[in-house]
């Protein structure tokens, strides 16, 4: 008797915890897909950008507005992918993601719709958005060339092709190959030079390495301090962060270097480009398409910037001292959609030339 | 009468060596019945056939009037009514001497759960022992409750599995006579499997040699 | 085999048991068949280069990953057991106990508070530059590479060995191990030809557990730059934007690897390991003295301090430079969230688990055999991935129900439940493993006591065998919830609208490379699991008397 007592009773306990799982997430549902009305209250997000001033920026939107925002953090691809097989019902209103590539994949694989908004083509100049604007930037990063201010002069960097030439044997460093970073930069150099120059590129570069690639952009930095090479391709986000630390020791690292746009006087330094898409089935459309001229608009940029180290996408938008100390500096130019489509090839090649 | 009947009983899980092949016997009310054979011979496999434990390939087994198993019949080991004492006894470690007898019993009030405990208990000589846990008791003892425990619940009939082969042997030669006395005093049928022919001589009414 | 005997055989086997679990595996297999599926569409152009590029030398480095990692928690996790369970010295208790304490910790935390503490900029280096004028030539300590990773997995998973092998040796007849000593035999001889061979199923279900999470790890081997078949599936997935080939690699890694562990099972079902006899009773422990005593402690010490007591700290110092910005009121509704998904979680896989290891023991036969082995498959695969083929069920469900409801809704995929049943899928292994081993520590005789003396399956179950694997079943517990609370892909993939737990907020500093940030909610996940681990621990030392 007592037996079945407690199997009674664990089951009771499960269903109970059961339905206590499926309410919240029905409360979450109710809250998650609003059929779509004009006077819609909610926005549902995707974002591949967890940083806390994004969560800022949503809070002072649904202050302003009144509506509501959803959202779902993960990896970009992750997400894409759950957007596709969720189809036609995804809740999804706005993708919001780093990398040009990235947002362009999001395009190709046909889940995003163009973004007509006066406001908006006003605030993003065109060559940070799409070309059909199917997503709209948002903030870059440059990936620069960072050096050792004892043993690198700046006049001795020029390019980044120059960095896989012989002087630089054994005193190069950068990540490995499943950055998406370098597979990015190198996808540019495919399109600027030709497949050809960019696999001697990446050959010369792998060849120059101070050390197997290993770690993440801010490893490089510190390999620097440590002798292990003397220059390293990072970003600059990663590189204020760094100056920001909390760890007075990164600090102090950070101090013994140099960030230097490469590129300069031929086709530009190399810039990762944030950004957000309107998802195809969005049911939310018009509170999308507000988020993302709040988050152009000049307040929203000049707060990012600030606490993000990142580049505005609004020319108009106020930037931080460290920014402005670093002066401005001439981009790439090219068609942020051929990254992506040259993101296969560019893996491709650092495979075959044992970029690790 | 027969109690058991075996018939055309096979067992294997290769065909071409069956453990058993095309085994049969039958077994009367009240006989204490011996099963020789060497090692490996199935002895342990026919009673746990009989018991229910295994599913035979081919054959028949009736016990006390209803076919247990057959190819289309096959009765669950709590529903046949067989006790058995397991070679190493098997007596619960986390219950009493008396929570071990007292298990097969859950079909009687809790005065007649009692009563049939001490009553058991007293047939194997083991009265006091109640509140102790199987490791608090020599292997002559163990084996004891184990019979006590099987005896409990009044099956049809009692399997033993080599009951001696954990003892030394001058306590085997005691345990020999004491064994066919609780026996008949318990007035149970008894399939016992050995390989000692002198257990069959000391306690047997018949044997059965497996080759 | 006729008609007839097959009925008899399907009326004898299907009972509530065997319909619960089939239920149980139907859930579970859904999603790991839609991964396998993958295996039969037609290879896109993509997959020429996987093959000559990321498959031979990734394949390679996995097979020295998992070799290195399987030795090494070999060694160190049956060793420990050994250890504390055949002799006495100074701090044992403690040690018994401090030795579960590094399954708190992440591996993925661990590789970067161990790497960031070595490098340049980290507490050794500015130790030795600024107190002893040295500086460490770079190349010496690189823990960013094959052995790094070996070392961090074996350093934080070899207690899945321990424990399993504890809970087997300490129980588990003393009377081998004493008849080995009484033979005369060393300490060495008798580890290596008693205890050895003969806690061989706790042991592979142990080793095979930590094999499992780290040829599915994705944090720790990108991050030191080791390349796995894991890091392949990524490569694909993100770098070539295939998802289609990426799940086809994960669904070959998942057919190697439960065809491995099938080969295994199907060898060891000619021999019994599980002593049948009923009269295990513990080991009787020597007292160490001397040389030996002073090795002991050295070895015990020394291991707690690297797998658990450094790293600690570490994250505690770090978590002190930046608790002011990073620790907010939200900790409690992540602390919550945290809790209540992973008890739930736990409890449906100990049920799950529970029922059909019991199946699996009682039927002995093929089908239940591979039924249960194809249960435990999700722990062989990367979270993400896992993450795709549940997904695909949920959402195939919501159309279902869309087409029948015409709601236009997507309902259970936008639940807690689609979460909840991954967890279920991927840790089903670890409360199987150890339920599993529990079992075979008892074996059937006391089933089988039970059944003639007239108890049926569910009451031999509650009455006899619950109360036997009780120690087992804590054991399953505290795994299964250590692992759902650390666990990070399917929860950032899987997740409901605003559901954060602990581990995405530490991969959401621990992704930027902000370790420092990181800290905070790394220390929350350590504090929860503690407290399962400690809470657990205390019932287990109780009933155990």
């Amino acid at each position: 008797m007592k037996n079945r007592l407690l199997s009674t009773a664990l089951i009771a306990v499960l269903s109970a915890g059961l339905l206590a799982g499926c309410s919240s997430g029905e409360t979450n549902q109710q809250s998650g897909s609003e059929p779509a009305k004009t006077e819609s209250k909610e926005l549902n997000i995707y974002t591949a950008r967890n940083y806390a001033v994004d969560k800022k920026l949503y809070e002072n939107f649904t202050k302003e507005t009144g509506i509501k925002v959803n959202v779902i953090e993960g990896k970009a691809e992750e997400l894409i992918e759950r957007i596709k097989r969720e189809g036609q019902n995804s809740p999804a209103d706005l993708f919001i993601t780093v990398d040009g590539g990235v947002l362009n994949n999001a395009k190709v694989n046909g889940i995003l719709q163009p973004v007509t908004s006066a406001t908006v083509d006003q605030n993003v100049p065109k060559e940070l958005r799409d070309k059909d604007n199917q997503w709209i930037g948002l903030s870059s990063r440059a990936r620069v060339i960072v050096y050792s201010k004892d043993r690198v002069k700046p006049e001795q960097l020029s390019t980044y092709e120059d960095l896989a030439t012989d002087k630089w044997k054994g005193k190069v460093l950068v990540r490995s190959s499943t950055s998406l970073y370098n597979q990015s930069l190198l996808a540019s150099l495919v399109e600027l030079n030709g497949e050809q120059k960019a696999e001697e590129w990446a050959k010369g570069i792998a060849t120059n390495l101070g050390r197997a690639p290993e770690g993440g952009d801010r490893d490089q930095a510190k390999a620097i301090a440590a002798g292990q090479g003397d220059v390293a391709i990072m970003n600059t986000y990663y590189f204020g962060q760094m100056l920001n630390s909390k760890d007075a020791e990164e600090v102090k690292v950070a101090k013994q270097l140099g960030v230097f746009f490469p590129n300069q006087s031929t086709t530009g330094t190399h810039i990762n480009v944030s950004g957000a898409g309107l998802v195809k089935f969005s049911k939310n459309k018009d509170n999308a398409v507000k988020m993302i001229e709040f988050l152009t608009g000049t307040e929203s940029q000049a707060l990012v910037s600030k606490e993000n180290f990142e580049f505005p996408a609004n020319p108009k938008a106020e930037t931080p001292e460290l920014l402005k100390s670093w002066g401005t500096f001439k981009a790439q130019q090219i068609d942020f959609a051929k990254l992506g489509e040259h993101n296969k090839k560019s893996l491709e090649i650092m495979n075959k030339v044992g970029w690790k | 009468m027969n109690l058991v009947q075996v018939a055309h009983l096979t067992f294997g899980y290769h065909r071409a060596r069956h453990t058993l092949d095309d085994v049969s016997f039958t077994v009367d009310q009240n006989e204490i019945v011996g099963i020789l054979g060497p090692s490996g011979s199935g002895k342990s496999t026919l009673l746990r056939l009989l018991a229910g434990l295994e599913t035979p390939t081919g054959g028949t087994i009736t016990i006390a009037g209803r076919t247990v198993v057959d190819d289309s019949t096959f009765i669950q080991p709590e529903h046949r009514g067989v006790g058995m004492v397991f070679q190493d006894y098997a007596l619960f470690p986390h219950l009493t001497v008396a929570q071990n007898v007292q298990f097969g019993l859950h079909a009687l009030s809790k005065p007649a759960r009692q009563a049939r405990m001490k009553e058991v208990l007293a047939l194997v000589h083991l009265e006091g022992f109640e509140s102790r846990y199987p490791h608090e008791l020599s292997g002559g003892q163990q084996q004891r409750v184990a019979l006590a425990r099987a005896l409990a619940p009044r099956p049809a009939i009692l399997l033993m599995d080599e009951p001696f082969s954990n003892l030394d042997a001058d306590l085997r030669a005691a345990i020999r006579s004491e064994l066919r006395d609780i026996l008949k005093a318990a007035d149970i049928t008894c399939l016992f499997v050995t390989h000692d022919q002198q257990d069959v001589d000391a306690i047997c009414d018949r044997s059965i040699t497996l080759k | 085999m006729n008609a007839s005997k097959v009925i008899r055989d399907v009326k004898k086997n299907a009972n509530g048991w065997f319909w619960i679990s089939l239920m149980g595996a139907a859930v579970i297999l859904l999603p790991i068949f839609s991964i396998l599926a993958s295996l039969f569409k037609p290879t896109n152009e993509n997959w020429a280069h996987i093959q000559e590029f990321l498959l031979k030398d990734y394949a390679l480095q996995t097979v020295w990953l998992l070799l290195g990692t399987g030795i090494a928690t070999l060694i160190v996790g049956t060793g420990l057991a050994w250890l504390v369970s055949a002799y006495d010295f100074i701090g044992k208790r403690f040690f018994r106990f401090a030795f579960i304490l590094p399954l708190a910790i992440p591996p993925y935390i661990a590789a970067y508070t161990y790497s960031t503490m070595f490098d340049y900029t980290g507490v050794v280096q500015k130790t030795l530059r600024d107190w002893f004028g040295y500086t460490l030539p770079p190349d010496l300590i690189d823990i960013r590479s094959l052995p790094g990773a070996i070392l961090i997995f074996t350093l934080f998973l070899f207690p899945y060995v321990y424990m399993i092998t504890r809970s087997f040796l300490e129980r588990q007849s003393g009377a081998y191990i004493e008849n080995a000593r009484l033979l005369g035999r060393s300490p060495a001889a008798i580890f290596f030809r008693v205890v050895l061979p003969m806690a061989r199923p706790a042991i592979i279900g142990g080793v095979s557990l930590v094999l499992f999470e780290a040829v599915s790890d994705y944090g720790v081997t990108s991050y030191f730059g080791v390349h796995t078949i894991t890091t392949a599936i990524f490569q694909t997935w993100f770098g070539l934007y295939d998802a289609d080939s990426a799940v086809r690699l994960a669904a070959f890694l998942m057919a190697g690897i439960v065809g491995a562990f099938l080969i295994e099972r199907l060898l060891r079902a000619r021999r019994r390991y599980s002593a049948s006899t009923s009269k295990s009773r513990p080991l009787v422990q020597k007292r160490l003295r001397g040389l030996g005593h002073a090795a002991a402690l050295l070895i015990c010490g020394l291991v707690v301090a690297v797998s658990f007591l450094i790293p600690v700290l570490q994250l505690i110092a770090w978590a002190w430079l930046t608790y002011q910005d990073v620790l907010t009121a939200q900790f409690i509704e992540l602390t919550f969230n945290t809790l209540r998904v992973a008890l739930l979680a736990t409890a449906i896989i100990l049920v799950i688990s529970t029922t059909a290891a019991n199946v699996n023991r009682v039927q002995r036969n093929r089908f239940t055999m591979i039924l249960t082995k194809l249960l435990t498959a999700g722990y062989s695969i990367p979270g993400a991935i896992l993450a795709i083929g549940v997904l695909t069920l949920f959402l195939w469900l919501d159309q279902q129900v869309i087409a029948q409801f015409g709601t236009g809704q997507l309902v259970l995929s936008m639940t807690l439940i689609m979460l909840i049943v991954a967890y279920v899928v991927r840790f089903m292994a670890t409360g199987f493993q150890a339920i599993e081993a529990g079992f075979e520590k008892i074996g059937h005789h006391y089933m089988e006591a039970s059944r003639m003396l007239g108890h049926g399956l569910t009451k031999t179950f509650f009455k006899v065998d619950l109360p036997l694997i009780k120690g087992a079943l804590l054991t399953g517990t505290v795994l299964t919830f250590v692992e759902i609370v650390k666990e990070l892909p399917l929860a950032l993939l899987l997740r409901p609208f605003n559901f954060e737990t602990l581990a995405t907020k530490t991969y959401q500093y621990a992704n930027d490379e902000m370790i420092q940030e990181a800290a905070v909610p790394a220390l929350f996940i350590i504090a929860v699991s503690l407290l399962a681990v400690a809470v657990i621990h205390r019932v287990g030392e109780r009933t155990e008397r």
